[in-house]
């Protein structure tokens, strides 16, 4: 009898258990949209084998459940990498070493310079960083003619739109020509400045970024005196005109990595980011919101990209510390693990509160001379603090990389005098 | 002379024709707006200013609280990108002010009453010209050469208040003193060719300029508010100097139709940016060129007139003579102070100064100082300036960015000076010039609420003849395109002139200097700006 039952009762045991789960994990179709309303439902549903709730950083979710935040999901594409860049950080595997003392990386010509990182090497996050601010996918010359700062109060809405050029030139790990352009001193020259409103037309900065401890030396163009002044080297900072982000939030991280003090691996994880993002972001010549920024959503709180599309990546994630004249006391970094791209930051206050969470959406394309490069379409920059953000938006179309007859002799101060009319 | 003629055939009524054509095509501008070759802006702007003090000078009447200015200003920019290397720019502004009951009253004590002019005329300037701010062609010139032809405008140097090297062209003080934070609102442009010479190996660029004399007379050196208007300095509200000093634009030694022009060197030395100059222009300080009509009257002293035969003033003409400038500018960031450094010096070449002589001119017994002729002296004026950003007022004040400030200290140096000269600082004031001339100013700039609070402080201090300013201000953005400015003008003196302590001659009363010029001129500015 009990020999009978023993099965029986097992089975029945099993089909409480059952019973007793919410249902059955699923997998999710992409198109699926996380939002608030069904995020406890789907939470350990998978999408691509990974649990909707893995992919998700405490912050992320938080925002999903408190601030209006919808990921729709799409399949994750491969980003293609370019092989003049692949080959170039190939070659710098096992020669490369991180200079403290010079605030470089000795050995290093072009690419990035740790093509293969171990995770349990003390210096792997460093590296990771040093990856992404030598090694990005941006071409030699990044020539953005018109983006938009979107300045939006998280009850208003859009309070400013200003509009503006940019272009980053890379004097050092080139990978058309020499590698090296210059006395080897400068690691690129940036070029930003405003186009409207009336009263920013002509405002702007010149930046020379070096390859060494050295900070930036900038200058800014002041149209209603018509004069260029140097800004302070501690510049690197302070934010980018009236917006949310600093000029070291610039595509999350924009510091030379050694005026960082420390760098902590946190572990691999994967998380939903934009990767493969649609294009353009923003229409300037859109005649409401909805045509003007295709995938912000016309309602509270105004800075959510709910409509683009996110896929599953890996990432590493990294804690960085600041040093301590910065106004956060750390950022928290999601980076891709198969190529220099920072999905999300989380910027804390002196006091370890939660402060600011960064959100950048890429997508691969062709450079004028054929190269692949990886571009941002778009990036916010909330401030939770004072429920005000900034949404960075490119206008897709107008972007050219190796742009054919640029030189660096286009991008001198001279340059932003004469933009500056 | 006269300064409201017409101006003179040739280039400048092409300039006219031209700029008819731009208004024209302005007004169907947005039919074109989209096309991104042209590029349009401007704004629309109504400002108003209170006196916030009674007058000393407008004696019966109490100015205090009064409207001073109600003042309209459209402003219109074009850029015309004609071809991929040609670009055609018009910067064009109008004007409209109305005549409050103040202004009223400055016109019936005299103001701008020279010939019979309206008061209003100092304002409402909408001539051609002065609409057309700039009216110029860009266009390269083999690959490293630029060129700028037409009406521009140049600034030279490093520093806005108390300009060293900025000597290019003259400012128009006359609506407004120089309060205005927007100095290129206030230059006068001119007509020009300009040249940037980039030469990258050697990390720098050749400026040069030629103005080949084609503006208008009134459009060389800075006019001050000799008119007795709103801006005149105390104690003259209502005194229209050019009945007795009419301005000279063709003095030989200020010919508003002989060319002048420059060049100008800026490069980078290591870590700093440096600029060399050369400049030949017109000293931008009214001078006056006393009369020798009453020479041999007992009692007087002899005047020489200078570059003409005598003045066509009754006691002296107001001339811009030409002087040489050699600049030099530097400036720097200090790691181990986390600052920007900048200087700039500025040797000036026999410029001229109006002096008090004993007895003096009969102009000079009976009117104010500075009637007795002009000598010349060669003058080292420099600055310098250190720029900080001052991160502990986010945590003390709340600012979302470090306070901007920036302190700026300005000398003129007279060379070979002999107080024996008495060298005045300026016609109409008693205070001699002493062999340096320092003033401090210091500029404290916040930010709130991303941009849309933005407080400001001006203050300055006249270091050698007392008396300063303070200008506290607020711009606010109100909504996407709209801004409101308000702002305090303050003004404190050590000493001003009082016509009461006149009784033995004009010239001899008072050690007036700068800030006297503004005793009880305090007023309260406030501007709504509509951006499109």
């Amino acid at each position: 009898m009990n020999k009978l039952h023993k099965p029986l009762l097992a089975s029945l045991v099993t089909a409480m258990m059952l019973a007793a789960l919410p249902a059955h994990a699923a997998e999710l179709p992409a198109g699926t949209i996380i939002s608030a309303e069904n995020l406890d439902k789907i939470k350990n549903d998978t999408f691509e084998g990974h649990t909707i709730a893995s992919m998700l950083s405490e912050r992320m979710e938080w925002r999903i459940r408190n601030n209006g935040w919808k990921l729709p999901l799409a399949k994750s594409k491969a980003i293609p990498l370019d092989p003049t860049w692949v080959k170039a950080s190939q070659a710098n595997a096992g020669k490369t070493k991180i200079n403290s003392e010079t605030c470089q990386v000795d050995g290093w010509g072009a690419g990035q310079p740790f093509p293969n990182i171990d995770e349990k090497d003390p210096q792997a996050a460093e590296k990771v960083i040093w990856n992404w601010h030598l090694g990005q996918l941006t071409g030699d010359v990044a020539y953005v003619p018109n983006f938009t700062q979107v300045l939006i109060d998280g009850e208003k809405g859009v309070h400013a739109e200003p509009v503006a050029e940019f272009t980053r030139y890379a004097m050092k790990g080139r990978l058309t020509g020499d590698a090296v352009e210059g006395d080897g001193s400068e690691r690129g020259r940036q070029l930003l400045y405003f186009k409207s409103p009336s009263d920013m037309k002509g405002l702007g900065t010149f930046t020379v970024m070096y390859d060494s401890v050295k900070v930036n030396d900038v200058w800014a163009y002041i149209p209603a005196v018509r004069r260029v002044r140097r800004l302070s080297g501690g510049a690197w900072m302070d934010p980018i005109g009236s917006s949310d982000q600093l000029q070291d939030d610039l595509e999350i991280f924009n510091a030379r990595p050694c005026w960082y003090p420390g760098y902590k691996m946190l572990g691999k994880r994967w998380v939903l980011a934009v990767a493969n993002s649609k294009t353009p972001l923003w229409n300037k010549n859109g005649k409401n919101f909805a045509d003007k920024y295709p995938v912000l959503e016309d309602k509270a709180p105004f800075w959510n990209m709910n409509n683009n599309q996110f896929e599953p990546r890996e990432v590493y994630v990294i804690e960085a510390t600041t040093p301590s004249e910065h106004p956060y006391s750390k950022k928290v970094l999601y980076v891709d693990t198969k190529y220099p791209r920072i999905y999300y930051g989380e910027a804390y206050n002196r006091k370890g509160e939660f402060w600011k969470f960064m959100e950048f959406h890429s997508h691969p394309a062709k450079a004028e001379d054929g190269f692949t490069d990886i571009r941002t379409a778009g990036g916010a920059i909330i401030d939770f603090q004072r429920n005000h953000a900034t949404v960075f938006l490119v206008d897709s179309p107008t972007w050219k990389t190796n742009v054919p007859g640029m030189s660096s002799k286009d991008f001198t101060l001279q340059t932003l005098q004469a933009a500056g009319r | 002379m006269d300064n409201k003629r017409e101006p003179r055939a040739g280039a400048p009524h092409l300039l006219k024709r031209l700029t008819l054509a731009l208004v024209t095509a302005g007004c169907a501008l947005p039919l074109y707006a989209a096309d991104d070759n042209l590029k349009i802006d401007g704004y629309l702007r109504q400002e108003l200013s209170w006196n916030t003090m009674d007058w000393k000078d407008t004696p019966g009447y109490d100015d205090r609280g009064k409207l001073s200015m109600a003042r309209t200003t459209a402003r219109l920019n074009i850029d015309w990108r004609a071809t991929p290397d040609v670009s055609v720019v018009a910067k064009l502004r109008g004007v409209g002010e109305i005549q409050t009951p103040f202004l009223r009253h400055l016109e019936t004590m005299g103001a701008n009453n020279y010939r019979d002019g309206d008061i209003m005329d100092l304002y409402n300037r909408n001539h051609i010209s002065d609409v057309v701010r700039e009216l110029y062609v860009d266009f390269p010139l083999g690959e490293r050469t630029r060129v700028r032809l037409g009406k521009q405008q140049i600034a030279w140097g490093e520093t806005d208040f108390f300009a060293a090297n900025d000597l290019v062209h003259g400012f128009d003080y006359t609506w407004r003193s120089f309060l205005e934070p927007a100095n290129e609102e206030l230059r006068k442009t001119n007509i020009m060719a300009k040249f940037n010479i980039d030469v990258p190996e050697l990390d720098g660029a050749i400026e040069m300029f030629i103005r080949p004399g084609w503006d208008r007379k009134k459009d060389i050196g800075t006019e001050l508010e000799v008119y007795g208007g709103r801006w005149s300095s105390q104690p003259y509200a209502g005194v229209d100097f050019r009945n007795i000093d009419p301005y000279d634009f063709e003095n030989k030694k200020g010919d508003q139709r002989k060319p002048t022009g420059g060049i100008r060197w800026s490069g980078m030395a290591g870590d700093i940016n440096y600029s060399l100059s050369y400049l030949k222009t017109f000293w931008p300080s009214p001078i006056m060129n006393g009369t020798s009509k009453f020479n041999g009257v007992p009692g007087t002293s002899s005047v020489n007139t200078q570059g003409r035969s005598d003045t066509t003033g009754l006691f002296g003409n107001i001339i811009y003579p030409v002087v040489d400038v050699f600049g030099m500018t530097a400036s720097g960031y200090a790691e181990w102070a986390d600052a920007v450094f900048s200087t700039e010096v500025a040797y000036v070449k026999d410029a001229p100064y109006n002096f008090s002589a004993v007895p003096g001119s009969l102009a000079s017994q009976l009117v104010a100082p500075g009637f007795d002729g002009f000598t010349r002296k060669d003058v080292l004026t420099w600055m310098l300036r250190m720029d900080k950003n001052l991160s502990f007022t986010q945590s003390l004040l709340g600012s979302e960015k470090p306070m901007f400030f920036s302190v700026q200290l300005f000398d003129k140096w007279i060379q070979n000076y002999d107080s024996d000269d008495r060298l005045l600082n300026s016609v109409g004031w008693g205070a001699k010039t002493k062999e340096h001339s320092f003033l401090l100013t210091g500029i404290f700039s916040l930010s709130y609420d991303n941009g849309r609070i933005k407080p400001e402080l001006v203050v300055g201090s006249d270091l050698t003849y007392g008396g300063g300013f303070a200008v506290p201000s607020v711009t606010m953005e109100v909504a996407k395109n709209w801004r409101w400015k308000v702002e305090y003008d303050k003004f404190w003196n050590d000493s001003w002139r009082d016509s009461n302590k006149c009784q033995s001659g004009a010239n001899t009363c008072d050690n007036a200097s700068l800030f006297g010029y503004f005793h009880k001129r305090d007023q309260l500015y406030t501007s709504l700006t509509y951006l499109f």
